[in-house]
């Protein structure tokens, strides 16, 4: 009996230290994660973020790229309006290349929003 | 010895093909991670038997330990044995929360740790936590079983609810009416544990699935998650 003891309690130690750091705020406790109609659209915000970091990263698979970001359905009106010009811009760098520019501008008001 | 040549070779091939299809940095990422839980388990069944056990990474994205004499230990020590490579883990992945604050690259190797050992270690069949559950449970009278499978089933449907995620609601359905009691239909049933025995190895195994989950938390709320998993493992 002494083993499951032993780990119970080194468990319940794991949860206790982790509290306690929480609460001295050494680490981090986003509430938010624990609240579930903000888990959604708190994945929606990372989803979309790592979309845009991809979409800097590299130089080419406009069309690829845009039909990913197309198929991102975001439940927030704004988001969802800063995504469809990310995508709308994207589209038109696949014919001109000069439209990078609005590229980076579309997406840098996609993050605005994002971080609002 | 011509054993261990052949498991070495299992896992360096296994270590090729995820570089090949992940890139240096994600394939070594994921090979350390299974690699790691698998000695968890290794070093448990070698406390147990005092017979060196192999660990060997497939090239399927899983693990294996070939750990002779532990089949035949009691209920208990097997228990032990199947939590012991999410405990192992576990302690790694605790160890390098604070420097996860900091580096992209072990913020993602803390989160691949954390995220396959709290998905192994959950009443699911063919993982440790299905193989933990049913060490527990099969020697229940039948209506007991109904009783836990009921409770599981409440446990996922809450949860899925409170997450607004119907995919996890109708995957732990599947899990638990159709999947688990067919588990316990196997039949070599181990012999029974003691009632406090697998009182207190049932809390042990919800309270490590609670503290994976914390630490999952702690890591979800260290700002754009995936974001840094992207740039950690340079996918």
């Amino acid at each position: 009996m002494r083993l499951p003891l032993i780990a119970a309690g080194a468990a319940l130690l794991v949860h206790g230290v982790l509290a306690i750091t929480q609460l001295a705020g050494a680490l981090p406790a986003e509430r938010r994660w624990l609240r579930s109609e903000a888990v959604t659209s708190r994945w929606q915000r990372e989803l979309a973020r790592a979309s845009i970091g991809r979409i800097r990263s590299t130089t080419g698979e406009w069309r690829a790229h845009a039909a990913s970001l197309g198929a991102m359905k975001l439940a927030n009106a704004q988001w969802e309006a800063a995504k469809r010009k990310v995508v709308e811009t994207l589209l038109r760098l696949e014919k001109d290349p000069d439209a990078r520019k609005d590229v980076d501008d579309a997406l840098r008001e996609m993050e605005r929003r994002l971080d609002e | 010895m011509s054993r261990r040549i052949g498991v070495a070779a299992v896992s360096l091939v296994s270590a090729a093909i995820f570089v090949a299809l992940l890139g240096p940095r994600a394939g070594l990422t994921i090979f350390a991670v299974l690699a790691l839980h698998e000695t968890g388990h290794a070093v448990a069944a070698w406390l147990f038997t005092r017979r060196a056990p192999a660990v060997m990474v497939m090239p399927a994205f899983f693990g294996l330990t070939i750990a002779p004499g532990v089949a035949t230990r009691p209920a208990a020590d097997r228990v032990a044995y199947n939590l012991a490579g999410s405990w192992g883990s576990s302690v790694v992945a605790l160890a390098l929360l604070p420097l996860a604050v900091r580096s992209d690259w072990v913020f993602s190797f803390a989160w691949a740790l954390l995220l396959v050992n709290v998905v192994n270690v959950l009443p699911i069949p063919g993982t440790d936590g299905g193989r933990v559950s049913w060490l527990l449970t099969a020697t229940l009278p039948w209506r007991w079983r109904v009783g836990v499978t009921g409770l599981l089933v409440a446990v996922g449907f809450a949860l899925a609810y409170w997450l607004r995620l119907p995919l996890v609601w109708i995957a732990w359905s599947v899990n638990s009416v159709v999947l688990l009691p067919l588990t316990w239909m196997r039949k070599d049933v181990p012999s029974a544990l003691a009632p406090r025995a697998a009182v207190a190895w049932s809390v042990v195994h919800v309270v490590t699935v609670t503290a994976l989950l914390h630490a999952l938390w702690v890591m979800l709320s260290m700002g754009d998650p995936l974001s840094r998993l992207q740039r950690g493992l340079a996918l």
